[in-house]
């Protein structure tokens, strides 16, 4: 171990964690035992009391069907909206829409941008600004809509690695005005902006990018951030892809009863919310816990691999982006993704890995001052995770590099 | 208990289902409640709830391997026992979705790019039934207002006498369809194989056949009810695209349904939701719309087993669900003097008894309070349908008992036994007794003629008081009511009230208020 000041998992201490380390570990007991689950972004983990409170309503609605749909279903749904308002800091209950994922949500929108284009609304040629870092399935989503509308797909480029929000900033600027300049006489009807990128994960400045694009003339703006809609002005022209007996009730109602299915989960909102309050402390502390411990481990890695993180740590966030050693010579998303699946089967880590594409490599090289480092791993920090986890990986990564130099 | 019913118990044993299923796979239920509504919501048994939790488990436990590794075989499988069961050619065609309302959504997403692409034309017209379900009812009523698509309902009537009234019925529909949009064409119709409210099963086979015949490009069979109820062969039924709820009678949890498409349509449909997967193939897109619980459509091949164990197989349950539903039906009816909508061969494991007149059930939300009320005070659970009036006289021509305005319709699965019919029978004869309790006293008050009628079909003994609350009786014959009343009201006795009341027993004698003048 190096003798330098060991990231302090003290922290937890800090933190108000009842039975800290014991408490965490029943919560947990449903993960893999021996797996450094190092990728809570994709998938999270939902802790066992949650699962309890989601069973209990399945069990009420096995019991008697009917009558969960007309006495229970309605008003479980608006207390899980009412618990989200109160977290996004949303004043207006009927602006928070419950939706299966955010692959739903950007249906909705992308649907009604469709029908802009069909009746006239909007032009051939208007234009969709997505980020260059835009989630797989919103860029088919949007590219779909381009397709079929003749509307024109534009990506704004955001630098990875990257130095400073505003490094950002200026990029973002600028692919806005290349925007308008592509699309003279027409319009920005949508610009899609995350809120966190997902692949690599940085958190960008979106408040200011939403008002770059106000200023740059974009008439509408769709946070990929929020798993769940919120802020819409045109609430009463959204609706749901699916359309059942709610259709034309307004978009809640739209989204409260999609056919029969499984509520269960959007109706334990409420005991997610208090699995928060009581076992951590609260969000503010955990998030703060969750990034600094998250950025602690990232430097170590970094330290311990010889590499760099991709990002500072203002825009690091609960995950972090490590550099890997450039030995690794990871030359495509394939090699990628197969070095991430030996992670997986020989080593039991669970870590996504990104790979900077060609064309990015040198202004990469320039931000991070450290030549080489063609993929970086997404390393993410939740409640349940241990030191051992970080070490678990670092060990795993030293290995393959030992053998790269041995052949 | 008339010997129907004995028939029926002696099935019950003889067919492999033992005396404790209920017990161990469905103790979940709700005590006390008379679970009449099995079409609506299913019911999931215990080791198929548990076989999701399995499911859940795995994933939660590492849920990156678990979608790289084995999500995609396990779905597979689900498909694969589907479509055995359905007799569908390949595995390809069958595809695994949320609800019969996502599919539909599907479906008419595709049409609706027909018009807008220019492929089909304003005026080209959307076929649907009289019954077709709500949300189906929606989802083309927009379509048909969104793109300029005329929609044309085919009538089904109900009461029916048989499934060639049903036919007819539809062949006249579609020539009348034919003749009305001229040049344009229709583009697709949407049949229920059973319809939902009221609920009968359609000849669907034959019906997909005249649509062709008659020269529909595309039929969509809701069979929402079907799997598990009735026989689905998809091959035999030949539409361009089947689908069922497998949470309504295949024992599944919800969010399981399968999509049937036949293989040459597979590329030009979408799911509604775009994902990573979009472009890859209909079954690719469905697979995967986006992180959510997969577990329950990984629970097939257990569903599959569960009916193999418990009842011996997916027909001989599917009979004896019939022939019990029919023999409570018949039952039931007996005992409310009403008659079932449909003979045998056109209930499922659902049917439909009529209930008693004097209910006077007038409209659709007066049979959503009397479903209410029958939950709420009597712990039953069933739903009701209400024959529209202009429907009336076509459905006293059926049944020969007037003023049957709604039906019941009750279902059988594997966990009812004979009190729930009880339950139910008894509930409703309690409303009756009510019932006329209050007509009786209202039509001393009023005019309202037809009130009269119905509420002297009983003869029943009741009680009522003057306007000063005081009970006043006298004894009256049911034939010296009906004269005085019809002389305090000025109300014409009709040759139909004459046999009526002729007809009805004078078990009892009235007792009612004599009112001066």
């Amino acid at each position: 171990m190096p003798s330098g000041k060991e990231p302090e998992l003290d922290e937890f201490q800090h933190l108000k964690i009842s039975g800290d380390v014991t408490c965490t570990e029943r919560e947990f007991d449903h993960h893999e035992p021996g797996v450094a689950r190092l990728n809570h972004g994709s998938f999270g983990s939902c802790p066992a009391s949650v699962q309890i409170a989601q069973a209990e309503w399945r069990e009420k609605w096995f019991k008697q069907p009917d009558h969960f749909i007309y006495h229970l279903l309605e008003d479980g749904i608006l207390d899980s909206r009412r618990t989200i308002a109160k977290v996004i800091n949303c004043p207006n209950l009927h602006e928070v829409l419950l939706v299966d994922n955010v692959t739903t949500a950007a249906s909705t929108v992308a649907q009604d941008l469709v029908w802009g284009f069909l009746e006239g609304r909007y032009q051939k040629g208007d234009a969709i600004v997505l980020l260059n870092f835009a989630y797989g399935a919103i860029k088919a989503c949007f590219e779909r809509v381009a397709a079929q509308v003749g509307a024109r797909l534009i990506y704004a480029k955001i630098p990875f690695p990257v130095s400073s929000p505003s490094h950002v900033l200026e990029s973002f600027r600028q692919s806005l005005t290349k925007a308008r300049e592509e699309t003279p006489g027409r319009v920005i009807r949508l610009a899609v902006i995350d809120h966190i990128t997902s692949m690599p994960s940085i958190l960008l400045p979106v408040k200011e990018m939403v008002t770059l694009c106000r200023t740059h003339g974009v008439e509408q703006v769709f946070v990929d951030g929020a798993h769940a809609l919120g802020n819409v002005e045109h609430l009463d022209r959204l609706h749901h892809p699916v359309v059942s007996t709610t259709h034309g009730l307004g978009l809640a109602a739209e989204c409260a009863w999609v056919g029969t299915r499984d509520y269960s989960a959007q109706l334990s909102v409420p005991a997610a919310a208090e699995f928060i309050q009581k076992r951590t402390g609260g969000l503010e502390a955990l998030r703060d816990l969750n990034h600094a411990s998250a950025v602690a481990m990232g430097n170590l890695l970094a330290k311990e691999l010889g590499t760099v993180c991709g990002a500072p740590a203002e825009m690091a966030t609960a995950m972090v982006m490590v550099g890997l050693p450039g030995v690794l010579n990871i030359k495509s998303f394939d090699e990628g993704v197969q070095l991430r699946t030996r992670l997986r089967r020989e080593f039991k880590v669970e870590v996504p890995l990104h790979y900077v594409p060609e064309e990015d490599q040198d202004a990469g090289d320039q931000v991070v001052k450290v030549p080489g480092i063609t993929a970086y791993a997404r390393v993410s920090h939740q409640i349940y995770n241990r030191r051992e986890d970080y070490l678990q990986f670092r060990d795993a990564i030293q290995y393959i590099v030992r053998e790269c130099a041995e052949t | 208990m008339p010997s129907a019913d004995e028939a029926a118990l002696e099935k019950f044993e003889q067919l492999k289902i033992s005396s404790d299923v209920k017990e161990r796979e469905f103790s979940h239920h709700a005590t006390g409640v008379a679970r009449l509504n099995h079409g609506s919501f299913g019911s999931c048994p215990a080791s198929v709830q548990n076989a999701e939790a399995e499911w859940r488990d795995k994933w939660s436990k590492q849920p990156d391997s678990f979608m790289v590794h084995r999500m995609e075989d396990a779905i597979l499988e689900s498909r694969r026992a589907i479509a055995k069961v359905i007799n569908s050619p390949t595995v390809n065609e069958v595809l695994l979705v949320d609800n019969v309302t996502t599919a539909a959504a599907m479906v008419a997403q595709d049409l609706m790019w027909g018009f807008l692409e220019g492929r089909y034309q304003q005026g080209d017209a959307v076929l649907l039934l009289n019954f077709a379900y709500v949300s189906i009812k929606t989802c083309f009523q927009r379509l048909a207002a969104q793109v300029g698509a005329r929609l044309i309902y085919a009538k089904i009537p109900f009461p029916i006498s048989s499934p060639s009234h049903a036919l007819e019925s539809f062949r006249h529909c579609l020539t009348q369809a034919r003749e009305e949009i001229q040049e344009r064409v229709i583009r697709i119709a949407v049949i229920d194989h059973i319809t939902s409210s009221p609920s009968i099963l359609l000849p669907v086979k034959d019906m997909v056949s005249l649509c062709r015949s008659h020269g529909v490009e595309q039929v969509f069979v809701d069979g929402a009810h079907a799997i598990g109820n009735v026989d689905v062969d998809v091959q035999q039924i030949d539409a361009d695209y089947y689908t069922s709820d497998c949470h309504k009678w295949f024992f599944s949890p919800s969010q399981v349904a399968f999509f049937h498409c036949k293989s040459k349509h597979l590329d030009s449909l979408h799911h509604p939701l775009v994902s990573t997967t979009h472009g890859q193939g209909l079954a690719a897109e469905c697979a995967s719309v986006g992180s959510r619980d997969y577990s329950a459509q990984l629970t097939v091949p257990a569903v599959a087993e569960f009916i193999q164990r418990e009842t011996g197989g997916l027909e001989g349950l599917r009979r004896f669900n019939h022939e019990s539903a029919v023999a409570m039906g018949k039952f039931l009816a007996k005992e409310w003097g009403t008659a079932c909508g449909s003979p045998a061969e056109m209930a499922t494991s659902m049917v439909m008894v009529g209930l008693p007149p004097v209910l006077n059930v007038r409209s659709f939300d007066e049979g959503l309070q009397l479903n209410a009320r029958l939950r709420k005070e009597f712990q039953v659970e069933v739903p009701l349908h209400h024959v529209p009036e202009e429907d009336q006289d076509a459905a006293d021509e059926v049944t020969k008992i007037p003023a049957i305005t709604a039906y019941a319709r009750i279902s059988h699965q594997i966990y009812n036994n004979r009190e729930d019919y009880l339950q139910l029978r008894d509930a409703i004869q309690y409303i009756v007794r009510e019932r006329d309790k209050l007509h009786i006293h209202a039509y001393l008050c009023g005019r309202d003629a037809e009130l009269v009628g119905l509420s002297l079909m009983e003869g029943r003994q009741t009680e009522a008081t003057d306007e000063k609350n005081e009970t006043v009786s006298t004894l009256f014959s049911l034939e010296t009511l009906l004269v005085t009343a019809a002389a305090i009201v000025g109300f014409q006795i009709t040759p139909l009230i004459q046999s009526q009341v002729k007809a009805s027993c004078l078990r009892k004698v009235l007792t009612i208020p004599v009112r001066n003048g």
